[in-house]
């Protein structure tokens, strides 16, 4: 087969099929509103990227730089997840099966997901750069536009980025440990990393590490920056902020005159380093492939309890003398049988480790100084088992069984309440320990906020499964949310009392979103029940 | 007890039709529904089981709405959908124990409805491994007995004996027949021989609509003199086939036997022969191909 048309194919029909799904259309729509306000007016009090005191005014230049820059750190993050479903469903549909039996190559087969997954990034850039241009001129700080100016920044600096970001999303999901819960949290805290590293100053070291921690382009857009203001204000190249900076009252933000970088041919040659990356990534990914290859497209087995290979399996016919009686009781709904089995559904797949580790952090939330428990050992208790929150209402989808559970009876007023129910256990269980230890020390506020936290966040977890039929939504917010909130100790995000400042109005507005979402979660159910 | 489906239309998403104007009432019995692929077997199945939402008409158990109450049928209902999956880490009997409790049934009573089925489909010794290493045969069992727990007054199997072989498609026939009595058996399949000996009622259904309903029987009288069979030379049979339909071909030492369905006499050699179902079968499913190429 020819190389590059089975390439193109691959990634058109992939491409193709996926940017006609919904959630395609609600990650572009995300970004073109989160464009528009990236690069906020004059008077909407904050900003997002400055120097020191100083923002550019929007011309192209700056404005083509804000957007490179919201791409590389923003639809990064959220294009993973966008992107990060394209194998799993060709194994869902057996497509991997039909791929298996075809000569296509497994280097061929994820070049072309690659491909795909970078072609619905690049989709999106695409629609952020006319953003950028009709943003330009709503702002009409200077209205000349120039389109190299806007569109060389997300070019040079934000596509090499999306490509290693496609890579992973495909080494990812051919990894075993990495295709489920586990990967979609690990990829926060890579993107993160990938974050911290490239604001690593390294200026001073020898030319040739220069820039090449620089994955998304952040450094090297604000040196640029920076250098041009230097002269005239000096201002200190570290003294760069990225992100929603409020502007406190009184403080007035200065603007200055960017005209744009200077596209040095080492730059460029930088930036080729990383394509070259992500192509190591794709060959790691086929060795990885191949390994795994037999395994992930065979026809779902159970994990680690398989009968060994040695136990014939034997298949005794129907019974003909058996005879079914008719059934003696009248069936009546009850909601403890169906919570307990909910409850096996929800635990049966784990291994040992899960359980240990479990343990451990509900021990070491009792015997930690309460600051160190709060602050850390909470999030990690309510991080743990977010397989199983994520399950929830994804589960009978995933496992296509829908047809038979939605058609129970009253499955509405039993069934959905048992797996909710196994979901805030499971949450009040991983808090036990944190639950006492605030009690004990009389923190009400905590304690509060600690109880709604048990409901939150199963709540959360089913509104997101049951629209969505995916784990991955409430994964990835979950996790950023986490992060964001309880990690950084961010009392304003904290719906689980990780700050000794958290308030009940906090908590309060918590509470009223996890009523918001049960609502949501009832009529989500309903509506996956019948279609 | 009485299922009445009145002129039920499904329309997927994109447009094409699953089902149109649908009407159909059933007693106590063994509906055997027979289609080609795509025909809206499965469609049917599914609003009849409550899982699919229908785009007009409207379905009645006992008089009640189905779509507007669900539940009054459900309690009732047994369903074995074409194409499902199971949760693999649970065992057999755990699995049973879920799809019970969801059901209403819980404790002793649930131990010893699922123990009886478990018995009847033979997976007694397999019971305590998870169902997620289960052949697809006997995945299908495990349907099979889920659909039973609850002594269905209404049965939907949908293909149910695709993935057995020969021997157990035989058994399962007979199961069926044995659990029919004061109940609505529903049971679809493009293989005449699943139905011909146990329904009690054929209905034959292509493009979503139904072609007819009948008690076999009648089927059978009514394609009284229209089957016959003849010897012919193998290279006739392209031009027979362009001709008539012939339903079935043995390859003999003096020739081609076939079985053509034809209101007129093929043939100076055909002799009438006995129609069976799967003739009337191919007959209809011809028939309504060429009207609608027409
Ligand atoms: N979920 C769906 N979305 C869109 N079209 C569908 C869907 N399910 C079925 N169809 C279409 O509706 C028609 C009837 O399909 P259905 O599955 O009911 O046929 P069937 O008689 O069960 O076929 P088979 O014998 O292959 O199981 C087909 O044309 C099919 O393509
Ligand atoms: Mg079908």
């Amino acid at each position: 087969m020819n190389f590059l048309p089975v390439l193109y194919h691959i990634a058109r029909a992939d491409f193709l099929e996926r940017v006609r799904r919904p959630s395609f259309f609600i990650v572009l729509i995300i970004s073109l509103y989160g464009g528009y306000f990236f690069a906020p007016s004059a008077d909407a009090g904050y900003v997002t990227v400055a120097i020191g005191n100083y923002r550019g005014i929007y011309n192209s230049a700056w404005i083509g730089a804000v957007f490179s820059l919201m791409c590389s750190t923003f639809l990064s993050l959220i294009g993973f997840y966008l992107v990060k479903n394209s194998i799993a469903r060709d194994r869902e549909t057996n497509v991997a099966l039909l791929l298996a039996s075809t000569r296509l190559t497994g280097f061929q087969y994820l070049l072309g997901k690659t491909f795909s997954n970078f072609a619905v990034l690049s989709a999106i850039v695409g629609a952020l750069l006319v953003t950028a241009v009709v943003t330009q001129l709503i702002r009409a700080e200077d209205t000349s536009i120039d389109l190299w100016q806007i569109a060389s920044p997300s070019l040079i600096m934000a596509l090499p980025m999306l490509l290693v970001i496609s890579t992973i999303a495909v080494f990812f999901e051919i990894t075993p440990l990495l295709r489920g819960a586990l990967g979609n949290v690990a990829y926060f805290f890579l993107w993160n990393a990938i974050l911290i590293i490239s604001l690593v100053p390294t200026e001073g070291r020898g030319k040739l590490v220069t820039g090449l921690n620089d994955l998304p382009g952040i450094t090297r857009l604000f040196e640029s920056m920076a250098k041009e203001l230097e002269p005239t204000m000096g201002v200190l190249s570290e003294n760069v902020s990225l992100g929603i900076q409020i502007i406190t009252d009184g403080a007035t933000n200065a603007t200055y005159v960017w005209s744009g970088m200077d596209w040095h041919p080492s730059l460029i040659l930088e930036r080729l380093v990383w394509i070259a990356l992500a192509l190591g990534i794709v060959s790691l990914a086929t060795l990885v492939f191949r390994r795994s290859e037999s395994l992930s497209i065979s026809p779902p087995k159970a994990k680690g309890t398989e009968p060994p290979a040695s136990e014939v399996v034997v298949v005794e016919p129907l019974n003909t003398h058996a005879r079914l009686t008719r059934l003696d009781v009248t069936p009546k709904m009850s909601f403890l049988p169906l919570l307990r089995t909910e409850i096996w559904l929800a635990t049966r797949g784990l291994n040992r480790w899960w359980y240990f580790g479990m343990a451990a952090l509900i021990l070491v939330t009792l015997v930690t100084p309460l600051t160190v428990a709060r602050q850390y050992i909470l999030p990690l208790a309510w991080i743990w088992p977010i397989a199983i929150w994520s399950a929830m209402g994804t589960r009978e989808p995933k496992h296509r069984v829908e047809q038979i559970i939605f058609s129970a009876p009253h499955s509405l007023r039993y069934q959905l309440p048992a797996m909710w129910g196994t979901g805030i256990i499971i949450a009040a269980i991983a808090g036990a320990g944190m639950g006492a230890r605030f009690l004990l020390a009389g923190e009400m506020n905590s304690l509060f906020a600690w109880s709604v936290g048990i409901l939150f966040i199963p709540t959360f977890a089913l509104a997101a499964g049951v629209w969505t039929g995916r784990a991955l939504l409430f994964e990835a917010v979950y996790v950023a949310l986490w992060y964001i909130g309880p990690m950084n100790q961010v009392p304003f995000i904290d719906f689980m009392g990780a700050t000794p400042e958290v308030t009940p109005a906090i908590t309060l507005s918590f509470a009223i979103a996890t009523a918001a979402l049960a609502v949501l979660a009832v009529a989500g159910r309903r509506r996956q029940m019948m279609t | 007890m009485q299922l009445s489906i009145g002129t039920l239309s499904k329309q997927y998403r994109g447009g094409v039709w699953g089902l149109r104007d649908f009407s159909i009432d059933l007693k106590p019995g063994i509906l055997g529904l027979l289609g080609p692929n795509g025909a809206g077997k499965s469609t049917l199945m599914r609003i009849l089981a409550t899982v699919t939402k229908p785009t007009a008409g409207e379905v009645r158990w006992n008089g009640i709405d189905t779509t507007k109450e669900p539940n009054a049928l459900r309690e009732v209902l047994g369903y074995l959908p074409q194409d499902f999956g199971v949760y693999p880490h649970l065992t057999a009997q755990e699995f049973l124990e879920y799809l019970a409790a969801a059901k209403g049934l819980h404790g002793p009573a649930a131990k010893k409805r699922i123990e009886e089925l478990l018995l009847l489909v033979n997976l007694m010794d397999a019971r305590q491994r998870q169902v997620g290493g289960f052949s697809g045969g006997m995945r299908q069992r495990v349907g099979i007995a889920a659909a039973l727990l609850n002594d269905p007054k209404l049965l939907i199997v949908d293909e149910p004996t695709a993935g057995l072989d020969p021997e157990e498609r035989v058994r399962f026939r007979n199961l069926l027949s044995d659990l029919s009595g004061e109940r609505i058996v529903i049971l679809s399949t493009h293989i005449v021989s699943d139905v011909e000996s146990i329904a009690t009622g054929i209905a034959l259904i292509n493009r979503g609509k139904l072609l007819m309903h009948a008690p076999p029987e009648d089927l059978l009288t009514k394609a009284e003199g229209k089957v016959w069979e003849m010897t012919i030379a193998a290279e006739q049979l392209s031009t027979l086939r362009q001709q008539y339909l012939v339903t079935a071909v043995v390859r003999r030492a003096d020739g081609m036997r076939v079985r053509i369905v034809s209101e007129t006499s093929p043939g100076s050699s055909a002799l009438p022969a006995t129609p069976s179902l799967e003739d009337i079968y191919l007959w209809y499913v011809a028939y309504d191909r060429e009207r609608a190429a027409a």
